[in-house]
């Protein structure tokens, strides 16, 4: 029961709508999606930002998928994967956890760190050029940097050592509820632009 | 970032696979039992067993359904939602939930439980016909879901109240249902018996039906 206070007390505080810890492949994202589907469903947000949310969601899990099959086919790691969604009055936050191996760190630290000091303008630009170099490029294959300009906030990450070989890599996104103030800034650097 | 620190502390010692916050409605019950169901597929438990977990996630669900009485506008509402967790441990499924109830029914609730945990499995059972009697003869319904429960689960009701104020508390119980591996071999038996009588049958009929004659028009 102490378990169970605690993981309440988390789930109160952190303002988390659902946790998920285990094996995520198709079969398991579908419900998984649904049941987050449905908790958006009681919101009174526009389209638009559910549509952001979902769109977020979808490459969140779509990265982990992907790096199931590319990176964990052994059974001991399967399980490690972590996704929460949470939810306050401001914006969705989607948290994302799995293991990577110790070589790939420096390579997604330097992509993320990219990224993030890119302004939304360049994001839009820098997405716009991946796909008129390669038109045939799937989302998947963009997918940090789509996340980035589906979000147009900065992506939070963060690595905690695990033994000299891997590592545990956490990524945040949020997407805020009311896009009128985010939306706008953009709007008027392409307006300028 | 720090949220899911903390969440991976509590997650770490792996018996927990998914939490849902927040209110519950028909087709969030749908899904969270499709998530559990896919869950139990992956692992390839076996069909009594998802049965039964799947059976008592609905009674957990459809309890934060009917019995949640924090109105919404309160100030503690937005801390206080419902909550439904699923877990595993070796030999065990765990369900927990929780939800808002009015201080008045919680004193009847506890006595309630307690009594039920004090009951071994036959007065259990003898007190679930009771019941169901009861509930055939006057109408009596509710708290029979609670009593399922017990039966199902195999072992006592876990349960908690925090209090909120001065009308309301949030109750918070835990379900363990134990994979006896004894009960699980017979209702497997019965299975495959069931399942081999019945294609047998299917055969037998299908033989019956290609020795007809066709019929003149």
């Amino acid at each position: 029961m102490k378990y169970v206070s605690q993981l309440n007390n988390v789930f109160r505080r952190d303002e988390i709508i659902f946790a998920y810890q285990g094996v995520i492949n198709e079969l398991i994202s579908r419900p998984m999606i649904s049941i987050i589907e449905r908790c958006m469903d009681k919101q009174d947000d526009s389209l638009n930002v559910k549509r952001r949310v979902y769109i977020s969601l979808m490459l969140c899990v779509g990265d982990i998928i992907d790096h199931l099959v590319h990176f964990h086919s052994d059974e001991e790691h399967r399980d490690k994967y972590l996704l929460t969604v949470g939810l306050n009055k401001e914006e969705y936050k989607i948290s994302v956890g799995y293991q990577i191996q110790n070589e790939h760190l420096l390579g997604l630290r330097t992509k993320l760190d990219a990224l993030n000091h890119l302004d939304n303008k360049e994001v839009r630009q820098a997405y716009n050029n991946t796909k008129l170099e390669s038109p045939d490029i799937e989302v998947t294959q963009v997918d940090f940097l789509y996340l980035r300009k589906k979000t147009n906030r900065q992506i939070n990450y963060r690595f905690d050592p695990i033994d000299d070989k891997r590592s545990y890599f956490t990524y945040q996104v949020s997407i805020a509820r009311n896009l009128k103030t985010e939306v706008q800034p953009v709007l008027e650097m392409v307006a300028t632009a | 970032m720090d949220s899911i620190e903390r969440l991976q502390k509590i997650f770490a010692d792996d018996r927990l696979i998914f939490a849902h916050k927040g209110e519950v409605n028909h087709q969030l019950l749908l899904a969270i039992c499709r998530l559990a169901e896919v869950e139990m597929d992956l692992t390839s438990e076996v069909f009594y067993m998802k049965k039964r977990v799947v059976h008592l996630i609905i009674e957990c669900l459809q309890n934060i359904i009917k019995h949640n009485s924090l109105p919404e506008d309160s100030a503690a509402a937005a801390q206080f939602k419902p909550t439904f967790m699923f877990g595993k441990e070796d030999d065990r499924y765990l369900l927990a939930s929780g939800n808002t109830l009015l201080n008045h029914k919680a004193h009847h609730l506890e006595n309630y439980l307690n009594y039920l945990n004090s009951l071994n499995p036959y007065r259990l059972q003898k007190f679930y016909k009771g019941a169901i009697k009861s509930v055939v003869r006057w109408g009596k319904k509710g708290r029979m879901g609670l009593v399922e429960m017990a039966i199902k689960s195999h072992d006592k009701i876990d349960f908690s109240f925090e209090p909120i104020d001065e009308q309301y508390c949030y109750f918070t119980y835990l379900i363990s249902i134990r994979r006896d591996p004894h009960i699980l071999a017979n209702a497997e038996n019965l299975r495959s018996s069931w399942e081999a009588e019945t294609a047998k049958k299917i055969q037998e009929g299908e033989n019956a039906t290609s020795e007809v004659p066709p019929t003149k028009n």
